[in-house]
This record gives C-alpha cells, sequence and structure tokens, in this order.
C-alpha cells in the first residue's frame, strides 16, 4: 500500500494553498506538515514490513526477529496514526455542531 | 522514529543472542574434529569459539564528538554488538586411540577443546537471554499501547 499520494496533495500543500496563511510566518509547522511528514514516517515502517514479509516468504531473511519488529513496528505506528485521525475527525465535527 | 528506540536496542540484543546461539552450535558440531586448521603441515583440533559483546553507540569517539558538537549529552546506548568471535585458548584434549588417522606417534589424538556440558549451559543462558530480551520488547510494546489507550 502506498499511501504518499493522500499524504502530498489532500493533506499537506493544498490545505497550505487554500488558507493562505500558515503558522510557518512565526517560524512554526502547522499541523498538517507535522501530519504528513508523520504520515510518510507511518508509510515508510509499514513498506518496510512488507518489503521484510517478502523476504520472508522468499527465503532472504536471516534473522526472524526483524520480522516480527518490524510488523509490530508498523502495527503500532498504524494504530497511533488511526488515534490522531480519530481525534482530528472528532474536533472537526465538534465545530460543526457548533450553533451559529 | 525516536519512538522506536526501544525496539532498536532488544533487536540488537537479540540479533547478538542468535549468534551466540549460532557459535555454540558450531562448537557442538565440532566437538570432535580433529581436523580444523591446518598448520605448517600439520593438523590442528577445531577451537572452540566465543562472541565478545559490547554495547553499541556507547563509549566511541564518533559519539561523544556528535553529542559535544550538538551540545547534548549522550550517554545512552543503542543496544549491544558483537564485537569480536575469539578462540578459547584453553589446551586440547588428548585422547588414547592408536587407530586414529590423526593420531600421534605415541597414539594420541588431540580432540577440540570443547566441554559439552559447559556448551549445554552457555546454550541455556543464550536460550533465556534471548527470552529476557523478548519479554523487554513485550514489555516496553505493551507501555506504548497503553498510551495509546488515553482518552479513547
Amino acid at each position: 500500500m502506498d499511501i504518499s499520494k493522500v499524504t502530498s496533495e489532500s493533506v499537506g500543500p493544498k490545505w497550505q494553498k487554500q488558507n493562505g496563511v500558515g503558522n510557518e510566518q512565526q517560524g512554526q509547522r502547522s499541523f498538517s506538515q507535522v501530519f504528513s511528514t508523520y504520515l510518510n514516517d507511518v508509510n515508510h515502517q509499514v513498506l518496510e514490513s512488507e518489503k521484510l514479509n517478502a523476504q520472508l516468504v522468499t527465503g532472504q531473511v536471516n534473522h526472524l526477529h526483524e520480522v516480527t519488529i518490524a510488523s509490530e513496528k508498523a502495527m503500532i505506528a498504524l494504530q497511533l496514526t488511526t488515534q490522531v485521525r480519530d481525534k482530528a475527525v472528532e474536533a472537526y465535527q465538534e465545530m460543526m455542531r457548533m450553533q451559529l | 522514529m525516536a519512538l522506536f528506540g526501544q525496539f532498536g536496542i532488544s533487536g540488537s540484543a537479540l540479533t547478538a543472542q542468535r549468534l551466540r546461539m549460532d557459535i555454540i552450535s558450531a562448537n557442538i558440531a565440532n566437538a570432535t574434529t580433529t581436523r580444523g586448521r591446518l598448520v605448517d603441515g600439520q593438523w590442528t583440533p577445531y577451537q572452540r569459539k566465543m562472541a565478545v559483546v559490547a554495547p553499541r553507540g556507547g563509549p566511541s569517539f564518533d559519539t561523544f564528538l556528535n553529542a559535544a558538537t550538538q551540545g547534548k549529552q549522550s550517554t545512552v546506548t543503542q543496544g549491544v554488538r558483537v564485537t569480536e568471535i575469539i578462540e578459547d585458548q584453553t589446551p586440547f584434549k588428548l585422547v588414547y586411540d592408536p587407530a586414529h588417522p590423526d593420531a600421534n606417534t605415541e597414539g594420541y589424538v588431540q580432540l577440540p577443546n570443547v566441554d559439552l556440558a559447559k556448551e549445554m549451559v552457555d546454550m541455556l543462558s543464550a536460550t533465556r537471554a534471548y527470552e529476557a530480551n523478548v519479554t523487554a520488547f513485550n514489555a516496553g510494546k505493551n507501555m506504548e499501547m497503553k498510551a495509546l489507550e488515553i482518552g479513547r
């Protein structure tokens, strides 16, 4: 699974363009930037785990624990991602429910 | 990600214990090998091998230099690594067996300095150390999974 498209287009720069002014003027990184670098990291972990799984089934793995550790890393990273996503969506819905 | 630092530490220890296990297997497999190495036209028996382990990323010059240039104090090691595999220098066992092809003129054969009882003890120690590292890994993983439950 390659999610780099999701990170670069729908989460990253487009949001920046639409909103124009971000926090960068104060020398800070915006949430979308932090989130997209983090998503890239997670994607890297998942791809690494997939690569090791492929190596395992083709018999190129020297140490079994490397495969299991990589898959654990990918799982935790993915769970953290969904947790952060849930919180962000929750905040958004909270805003939408606000009475004007 | 710094989040997975502990995984790398436990992983390096697992790799080191696997290597120890490989060495012990080689020692047991060669417990009766009389032709380990050819020295000046003479066969010498297999010598027992041992792994030397050292902390990784600890007391080396470049770590201290990097820590100093970045203005940080970093003494936390990044796990363990096997620095070298040394040979046991204890004398070989002498066994009287005149029919053996490698027996000397008095009828004695030099056998490797591998003690099977010692290898068994080392093997158990390596297995238990591996298990201990898996337990440490799982404990760290459980802590992170618990942290994910905050606010759920």
